[in-house]
């Protein structure tokens, strides 16, 4: 496996990408663990983001991400995709921020971080921010599903295995989180493209 | 055919489950879902979901059509310095495991050496014992002294025991030579008679004022401290009336 991690990185193809990475991590190449922290730390940070809705956890969340993807690294199989791999990772590590978050008593001078629930009229230009707010209202399981289907592009398979879920259960979480995320969007009058009655 | 409402938002996930930019409202018809848009527009409630799936949808390709989130260098550097500082930790606990064993059987075979040296120095060469034995002749003038004092103490007692009965004992005798009857002998100067040394005996004693009848009961109980402790109390036989 180690000779796979001599010499630079190949120039095409993902997948060789991907295990070459993996091997020269493996064979202790700190040039690789700085490409490895490069090539995958947006997407990471995205969903981190997205799934805690705080920036400085996100990065925390993100380093420990890393750190227990070197420590386990030894024992990854490199036939697997490394990304959903290392999304998996960090949605477990955002699910015990969480839970480790809700456990902790909320500042006083945090409480203007907090989501605004009341409904106000949708700004039609902040559709992303919109639905922001809807999915920081969400369950994080679905919260988790949404962001990893829609916005890593992975697959029921793959968000199965990086969430430790069967397939049905995902899907299920994912046309549920929908449901509500429609019905969310709806009540604030998010409403744009679907021709209105008098349309 | 109508699509009924348990329908609607099974199909509306089938078309968000499309990784290619999910067609529009008005192109649900080209889809083969134009049924999708008939139904709405005769079920208000279906209606307002499908306005919330459209938002939905055009939020999440406006999700997807945004930048991707870039790379820190700030945060990569902060992720391999943690790495790093966890890698050393690591490598300095693995090299404290490796020396452990040695370190520990160092230790043990140095305490082994020590308790081994204290021992021979503790059964060295026998030098001669600073302290004399205590031989059988010279045990005696060890007890000596003890017995020297005893006898001490024994005659100091006797010393205190004479002077302090000193003026009772000479009182008492001259009550008893004022007494004695003319031309008898006086034991009070017999008993001055009696050598220093030698201790008036208990006959002598219990002699003194024998025909003192008047003062006999009286003498007996004043001077009774000098028969010792053995006699009885005596009751007088009959105590003389004050005019007798």
């Amino acid at each position: 496996m180690n000779d796979r991690a001599e010499g630079p990185p190949p120039a095409t193809g993902d997948v060789e990408a991907e295990r070459w990475l993996v091997a020269a991590v493996r064979a202790g190449r700190a040039d690789a663990q700085e490409r490895l922290i490069e090539r995958y730390q947006g997407p990471v940070l995205a969903l981190c983001l997205r799934m805690l809705g705080h920036r400085q956890d996100a990065e925390d969340v993100v380093q420990e991400t890393f750190l227990r993807a070197f420590r386990s690294l030894a024992g990854f199989d490199p036939m697997r995709p490394l990304r959903p791999w290392l999304l998996g990772i960090a949605a477990n590590r955002c699910r015990t921020a969480l839970a480790r978050r809700a456990r902790r008593p909320v500042p006083a001078d945090s409480l203007g971080d907090r989501p605004d629930p009341r409904p106000a009229l949708a700004d039609p230009d902040d559709l992303a921010g919109e639905l922001d707010r809807a999915l920081a209202r969400l369950r994080p399981e679905y919260r988790a599903v949404v962001v990893l289907y829609h916005e890593q592009n992975l697959s029921y398979e793959d968000i199965g295995v990086a969430l430790g879920r069967p397939v049905g259960t995902v899907k299920t979480w994912l046309h549920r989180a929908r449901a509500e995320l429609a019905v969310d969007l709806s009540r604030r009058g998010v409403q744009c493209g679907w021709p209105g009655p008098g349309r | 055919m109508a699509t009924p409402c348990r329908d609607f938002d099974r199909r509306w996930n089938r078309l968000l489950d499309r990784r290619d930019p999910p067609p529009a409202g008005p192109d649900l018809h080209a889809d083969g879902d134009a049924d999708l848009a008939a139904h709405a527009a005769h079920c208000p409630r279906c209606r307002a979901r499908a306005a919330g799936y459209d938002a939905l949808r055009l939020a999440l390709d406006e999700r997807a059509r945004a930048a991707p989130e870039p790379a820190a260098p700030a945060l990569t550097a902060r992720i391999l310095d943690a790495w790093r500082a966890e890698a050393a930790a690591a490598e300095a606990a693995a090299i404290a495991s490796r020396t452990r064993p040695i370190l520990r059987a160092a230790a043990l075979a140095a305490a082994l050496a020590l308790a081994i040296g204290l021992g021979l120095l503790s059964r060295g060469p026998r030098r001669p014992d600073p302290a004399p034995a205590v031989t059988a002749a010279a045990r005696p003038t060890a007890v000596r002294p003890l017995a020297e004092s005893l006898a001490d103490a024994t005659a100091a007692t006797l010393d205190l025991a004479r002077e302090t009965s000193a003026p009772a004992a000479r009182l008492g005798r001259l009550v008893l030579a004022s007494a004695a009857p003319a031309g008898e002998p006086d034991p009070a100067a017999e008993a001055l008679a009696l050598p220093i040394s030698m201790a008036p005996s208990a006959e002598v004693l219990e002699s003194v004022g024998d025909g003192l009848r008047p003062l006999s009961g009286s003498a007996r109980r004043a001077f009774g401290f000098l028969l010792g402790p053995a006699t009885a109390p005596t009751r007088p036989a009959a105590m003389p009336s004050p005019g007798a």
